[in-house]
């Protein structure tokens, strides 16, 4: 059982919390309160707190538990499955940013430092002469030279059908011509 | 203006009504040159290998001039037979050289029957005979309305065009 001064010290107690949050509410809705924060931010100790926050063990300990929490995947599931990073994904790569930063790859003598090495690497020869020795490979360029075989002899025939007319018609003009020749009489 | 049909226009054209005006297409000189070319190297390249296999076998062991001369009757009659034996048997097998097939062509019996063994090695005769006078045995096919050559006439045979 509560005495009655319990009672009153409970009593005082919520309305000392009701009138503190009034209080806060207050303040966060005063035009003072923006300018305080902005003053805060702007401050040399907002900017050494970042920093020491920064170089202490805070950002290790947060890349831990993000890691441990999979908090990445928790993020990217639920958006891989809404197709919404499918869109991001098209939007960024449509961007002229996206453009920009490939031409500034290409250009850039990073593309041709990894080639350069690419072509000197063993394994790619070596890949090369897998793939040049595969089956599909060497059936396809069989059927190419099969295809192309065939397209030559499909030519050769319609113009060998069109020059038998045409031979045809030659030699018989050339008989009816003579046959029709007028003789001429002394 | 009267309308005049596909079968006047060949007759104008042709002189005569072409194979296509009239059903089945024969063939002409080109075509038949072109495929008896194609015959002509498989015939002779299946040859060349080998008398050039053989002659290297025979390099090793010590012939005579007589037994060299015998060799040589041999080889032609060989060579003969090969002649023979390729374009007869293609004609009644399947009416077709592998040159004919390469063109698309067939030779048949005008109804459009094979031809038996006989009567494919007639026409291999024709055609030799035909060839004999300075080719002339092929001319008549620039003149038929069917195409005919000597040998076709002599076999009783057409060649016609096997393309869709």
């Amino acid at each position: 059982m509560l005495g009655p001064l319990d009672a009153v010290v409970s009593r005082a107690s919520r309305l000392a919390s009701r009138v503190g949050l009034a209080a806060l509410d207050a303040t966060l809705a005063s035009r003072f309160a923006e300018e305080a924060v902005d003053r805060v931010l702007r401050s040399e100790l907002a900017e050494r707190a970042l920093r020491q926050a920064l170089a202490g063990a805070l950002i290790d300990t947060a890349g831990q538990d993000i890691a441990q929490r999979a908090v990445i995947e928790r993020i990217s599931e639920p958006l891989v499955a809404s197709g919404e990073l499918d869109r991001i994904a098209d939007a960024v790569l449509a961007s002229p940013a996206a453009e920009r930063m490939v031409a500034r790859l290409i250009d850039s003598p990073l593309l041709d430092e990894a080639v350069a090495r690419l072509l000197e690497s063993e394994e790619l020869w070596l890949l090369v002469d897998e793939i040049a020795r595969s089956p599909a490979v060497t059936e396809a360029i069989g059927q190419q030279s099969i295809g192309f075989a065939d397209q030559v002899a499909g030519a050769v025939r319609a113009r060998s059908l069109n020059a038998d007319d045409r031979l045809e018609l030659a030699v018989r003009g050339l008989v009816t011509r003579r046959r029709r020749k007028p003789r001429v009489t002394p | 203006m009267t309308a005049i049909g596909a079968q006047e226009v060949a007759r104008r054209v042709h002189g005569t009504a072409p194979a296509e005006a009239t059903g089945p297409r024969y063939v002409g000189l080109v075509t038949r040159t072109i495929a008896f070319v194609v015959d002509a190297a498989i015939v002779n390249g299946v040859a060349a290998v080998t008398a050039a296999a053989v002659v290297l076998v025979l390099s090793l062991f010590p012939i005579s001039h007589n037994l060299r001369t015998v060799l040589v009757a041999i080889g032609g009659a060989a060579f003969f037979v090969w002649v023979v034996a390729y374009f007869a048997t293609f004609w009644a097998t399947t009416g077709q050289t592998p040159g004919n097939r390469v063109m698309r062509i067939r030779v048949t019996r005008p109804a459009g029957g094979r031809l038996r063994p006989r009567r494919a090695m007639l026409r291999v005769v024709g055609v030799v005979l035909a060839a004999l006078p300075l080719f002339a045995g092929f001319v008549p096919i620039l003149f038929t309305d069917r195409r005919r050559g000597f040998a076709d006439w002599l076999a009783d045979t057409v060649v016609l065009s096997d393309q869709e």
